[in-house]
């Protein structure tokens, strides 16, 4: 009989052990769950508002470089210049009043806005006709531990004029050239 | 020594202080499988602020993108989020998203919103057809620490 009784004891003992761990391993596996959906939630917003400084920043700094392409100072632009020389592609301009409105991101390193490159897309056939130039820029942000990069490109419409001299030793020669950007451009995409 | 078993009411009340114990060592867990470094607040902030930007600087905002007298008078100055987006009728069309109205509030978000007119930067050039918005978003963090973040947007006019 109390053989029995011990055995009967020790059962219990063990039946409350083994709920108390089935208690504490259901709230561990809860605990795990619940924070890995949050962090994959989290990991969305955190994405989706990366992803709009990304795209607000690169917007504002293809304003800025079709700005001065289209008001050049002095009526002189890299792009041009470019155009000229018959380079296809290079440098159109350095977005630092972009960078100035994100000073507080761009000097914690949270924001990197590079140079915006142009490049000639289409070259007309004949005198006259358009061009068709790129403006890109690539935009990186790091937010929470997430990066983010993406390049924005504009396509603008320009018409390069050209004055040649027809006397003198520069017979021929461009003697004066200038560049008009439309303002509206054709596109502009978001790409990876 | 007799020993006897556990009741259930025993068993019970030794998982309730095992459990209540418990407690914040699962919270140890949770905190510590979220593996990001921003809180709820900083995230919505940032969505908020964002929103605002595309809709202010967007070419839909306002009639004929004119400024109402209630929205001019809540420039450059730190107003509730809630202000901004009653004072003028295009900002609130299906807007802050659903739940996100009581955490901002909770926080004590506030918008400061800038339009420079023409925008003037030494880089720039003399000609002046550059507008620049920006949205600086400031809230309090679970600890009362205030923080903000800015979105701005060169528009080429």
């Amino acid at each position: 009989l109390r053989a029995s009784s011990i055995c009967r004891n020790r059962a219990g003992i063990g039946a409350m052990v083994a709920f108390v761990l089935w208690v504490v391993t259901i709230a561990l596996v809860y605990a795990l769950m619940v924070g890995q959906s949050q962090s994959g939630a989290l990991t969305g917003v955190v994405r989706v508002t990366g992803m709009r400084m990304v795209v607000l920043a690169g917007q504002s700094a293809l304003a800025e470089a079709s700005y001065v392409l289209r008001h050049p100072s002095n009526g002189k632009s890299t792009v041009l210049e470019g155009m000229r020389t018959g380079s296809a592609a290079g440098k159109a301009h350095d977005p630092t009043a972009t960078r100035k409105l994100y000073t507080a991101e761009v000097s914690a390193g949270r924001l990197t806005v590079e140079p915006v490159m142009y490049e000639v897309a289409k070259r007309p056939a004949k005198d006259g006709d358009p061009y068709l130039i790129d403006l890109t820029v690539r935009v990186t942000a790091v937010f929470a531990g997430v990066k983010i990069t993406r390049q924005l490109r504009r396509r603008m419409l320009g018409e390069l004029a050209q004055v040649h001299a027809l006397l003198g030793p520069s017979a021929g020669k461009v003697v004066l050239a200038a560049l008009s950007v439309h303002g509206r451009p054709l596109f502009e995409v978001v790409e990876p | 020594v007799s020993r006897r078993a556990l009741s259930l009411a025993e068993v019970v009340i030794a998982a309730l202080i095992v459990g209540v114990s418990a407690i914040p060592v699962l919270e140890l867990v949770r905190s510590g499988t979220s593996q990001l470094e921003v809180s709820e607040i900083e995230a919505a902030a940032r969505q908020l602020g964002s929103d605002v930007l595309e809709r202010v600087a967007g070419p839909s905002f306002g009639a004929d993108k004119g400024l109402t007298d209630a929205f001019k008078k809540l420039l450059e100055t730190d107003v509730r989020w809630s202000d901004v987006i009653k004072a003028d009728a295009s900002l609130g069309k299906e807007f802050p998203p659903e739940g996100l109205s009581s955490l901002l509030d909770l926080h004590d978000t506030r918008l400061r919103l800038k339009i420079e007119s023409p925008y003037d930067h030494p880089d720039l050039g003399p000609a002046k057809k550059l507008e620049a918005y920006t949205v600086t978003v400031s809230w309090n963090d679970r600890n009362g620490i205030k923080k903000e973040v800015t979105f701005a947007r060169l528009i080429d006019l």
